[in-house]
């Protein structure tokens, strides 16, 4: 009886140990197969290009992706560069954010130049979430998730710094001076997250939490301030011709239905909701000057993964863009 | 070494391992995966540590009352195991915190049962030793579940499922070897008491070792920062950068390995209430060197130190509960215990960490090592009482 119970056991125990290899064994083969992954189109920042992270199933999901704007149903999609976390593109730049290569260095974040090839590295202290190249490529800024071990408990923060074309920090922005109403804020539990550039690259607008409100703020290298402007905008974008900001906005507390996307025209100063009804946390990229692009997570064959959706700034409907794809950036001529 | 006490160690390295190797992708499963935003973590955190307690305290009296602490243990690591089943189909926020809550309680209820069969395993002289085997193999899996989550995502990036499949596979091993190589506590003869409430009441009612154990516990807890804390002050004096973060609670972890054998057998043989507050006064050291921390060297002493604290405590906390009690009240006594020190854990983030804000880290540490300092003073005379302290 009990050696019965005992071989019970030890088949099990093979069946469980068979079950987890094979899950593996599986996935790496779903990835194995020839990689359509080439040199980058020589005429990739010369002429404008949308820049993402392709989801494609198979070798090069991950990679760095690119097709002609206009193009975007029947245009042939672009792979070269590493496989990434979040993607970001702008000048002649792109930057890489992904995943560490020791267990001491869990994520990093890689300079990429025109041909898509590194040029550098720099650690980063967290789970990537968003990543921003200046329209002129002289800068770009990462922001993460610091989150700690299970010993740690802690909740969470973010960490945005800004760094040069070369990887080379410029500042972390929590270390910044803070004005709300021209008051400096000196409260220790400041969050920043989610940069947008301006043309000049030395000006930016980026989100700061502090004592439990949500800024939308105006940053400046030169000075190393953040100006609050606004209550409420999250992961702003400044359009191509710098005269309007995009965001998403809190509607809610829940986490299920938090986000809608909303856009401020810097001349009039009123803000217009865009098209999009679904609850997406998201840092908003423009097509154009009318046109913003988002990436919507969506669940197929038991995988999560996403597609890149596109909303006129007028609200009307939205529309998929380019299916299984996240991290949108334009890329060629600024407007 | 009784067999069973290495056994339940390789229970839980196994379960450690596949706990933190999920542990470790959430963050990156969630806001890459699900889309979230992990800040949504935080607020469930407390919700899910009052769960805990609760279970924790249950676990430990179902075991006492059935009699059946191997039961009671089966049932919480295989919580363990359906957690990870739960994350598969895992699409929402309402789906993950179903399944990080089935974690946590099933962690809260085989704690207590877990300890009072590695107490019954081992001789009543060596038992600091066998709890220190015991979390020595516990904190090795800790350490690895990390690294195999790292490794595991090398091989398949993005690939979460496989990750979920290879930990619940991991934990599910954990629990045939618990089933199949752990015998029950035997049935208790008729003349045996049995656990009733009632009893439990009247024990902790009376001025026992262990009445005054459980008040020791719960007030050195309160005053007790977690190592977050510590490890945030080290980066916010300059004393660590941020890309060696991530290493700080590997080089805690280490040290409490490597000390929690040794320190075990030195609480045998000089008494365990005394390496127990010997241990404090160490987290104490680790708070005055962390406030003056200005480079690596003081960073590495801070986190010896703490690293001692643990090899010192968590391990030793049980050995001195299990002869303070008759054996039918183990696992409960065990359980009340560590649920005083989750609970004084709790208060003690939420006071520092308003501190913290309030006056910043270093004069926070002072506050928390001179109130932890008095309180260890009171303590002393009281829980030394006895030849070995305590063992009365």
């Amino acid at each position: 009886m009990k050696n019965r119970a005992n071989k019970i056991m030890i088949g099990l125990a093979v069946l469980l140990v068979a079950a987890a290899v094979g899950t593996v064994l599986t996935s790496v083969l779903s990835r194995s197969g020839t990689s359509a992954a080439g040199t980058a189109d020589p005429a990739l920042f010369e002429e404008r290009h949308i820049v993402f992270r392709s989801l494609r199933p198979g070798p090069d999901l991950g990679r760095v992706g690119y097709v002609r704007a206009g193009e975007e149903q029947a245009g042939r999609r672009g792979l070269a560069g590493p496989h990434c976390l979040r993607i970001a593109a702008a000048g002649r730049q792109a930057v890489c954010l992904r995943a560490g290569r020791a267990p001491g260095r869990p994520y990093e974040v890689a300079a990429l130049d025109e041909g898509l090839a590194e040029t550098a590295d720099e650690p980063l202290s967290g789970v990537p979430s968003r990543a921003r190249v200046a329209p002129d490529g002289r800068h770009f800024a990462t922001t993460v998730f610091v989150s700690g071990h299970n010993y740690i408990s802690l909740g969470f923060s973010t960490e945005t710094i800004i760094y040069q074309r070369d990887g080379k920090v410029v500042g972390n922005l929590e270390d910044f001076t803070f004005l709300i109403n021209g008051k400096q804020d000196r409260s220790v539990d400041r969050n920043v997250w989610g940069v947008t550039f301006a043309a000049d690259s030395d000006r930016f607008f980026v989100t700061v939490a502090a004592s439990g409100r949500t800024y939308l703020a105006r940053g400046d290298l030169a000075t190393r301030t953040l100006t609050a402007i606004q209550d409420n905008a999250e992961c702003p974008s400044l359009s191509p011709d710098q005269t309007k900001i995009a965001y998403k906005k809190r509607v809610n507390d829940t986490s299920q239905d938090a986000w809608r996307f909303h856009w401020l025209d810097l001349k009039t100063g009123r803000e217009h909701p865009l098209g999009e009804s679904r609850s997406i946390d998201d840092q908003l990229a423009w097509l154009d000057d009318e046109h913003l692009m988002y990436a919507v997570p969506k669940a197929a064959g038991g995988r999560t993964t996403a597609d890149i959706w596109v909303a006129p700034l007028d609200g009307g409907p939205p529309r998929t863009l380019i299916p299984d794809a996240d991290s949108p950036t334009v890329v060629g001529a600024l407007t | 070494m009784p067999g069973t006490v290495v056994v339940l160690g390789f229970v839980s390295l196994l379960t450690d391992i596949s706990t933190e190797m999920v542990t470790a992708v959430l963050p990156l499963f969630v806001t890459m995966g699900l889309g979230l935003s992990p800040l949504f973590f935080g607020l469930l955190d407390g919700f899910y540590q009052a769960g805990t307690a609760v279970a924790r305290i249950g676990g430990g009296y179902a075991a006492d009352r059935l009699g059946r602490p191997k039961a009671v243990a089966v049932a919480g690591y295989g919580l363990g195991v359906l957690s990870k089943v739960v994350l598969l189909p895992a699409a929402g926020f309402a789906a993950l915190s179903g399944a990080i809550g089935l974690d946590r309680i099933g962690k809260g209820l085989r704690t207590g049962p877990r300890d009072a069969l590695i107490a019954e395993a081992s001789p009543p002289g060596a038992l600091g030793r066998s709890f220190g085997v015991h979390r020595a193999l516990d904190t090795l899996g800790a350490l690895l579940g990390p690294v195999a989550a790292f490794y595991l995502l090398a091989v398949v990036p993005g690939d979460f499922d496989a990750v979920f499949t290879v930990s619940m596979c991991v934990a599910g091993l954990g629990v045939l070897l618990l089933l199949g190589k752990v015998a029950e506590r035997p049935a208790a003869p008729a003349a045996r008491p049995r656990a009733r409430l009632r009893e439990a009441v009247r024990l902790a009612a009376r001025r026992t070792p262990m009445r005054r154990m459980l008040v020791a516990a719960a007030a050195m807890s309160a005053l007790t920062v977690s190592d977050a804390f510590i490890y945030l002050t080290l980066l916010e004096r300059g004393a660590v950068s941020a890309q060696i973060f991530p290493l700080l609670f590997l080089a805690t972890g280490v040290v409490y390995l490597t000390g929690a054998v040794p320190l075990g057998r030195l609480a045998d043989r000089y008494g365990r209430p005394r390496v127990f507050m010997a241990g404090h006064v160490a987290i104490v050291a680790a708070y005055l060197v962390a406030s003056g921390a200005d480079g690596l060297p003081a960073a590495g002493v801070t986190l010896a130190l703490l690293g001692l604290y643990y090899a010192a405590t968590d391990g030793v906390l049980p050995a001195a509960a299990a002869v303070m009690v008759p054996g039918e009240w183990r696992a409960t006594a065990i359980s009340a215990l560590q649920t005083c020190v989750a609970l004084g854990r709790g208060l003690a983030a939420v006071v520092f960490g308003a501190l913290w804000a309030a006056a910043g880290p270093a004069p926070a540490l002072w506050a928390f090592a001179g109130g932890l300092a008095v309180v260890l003073l009171f303590a002393a005379p009281t829980l030394m009482r006895g030849p070995l302290g305590g063992r009365e």
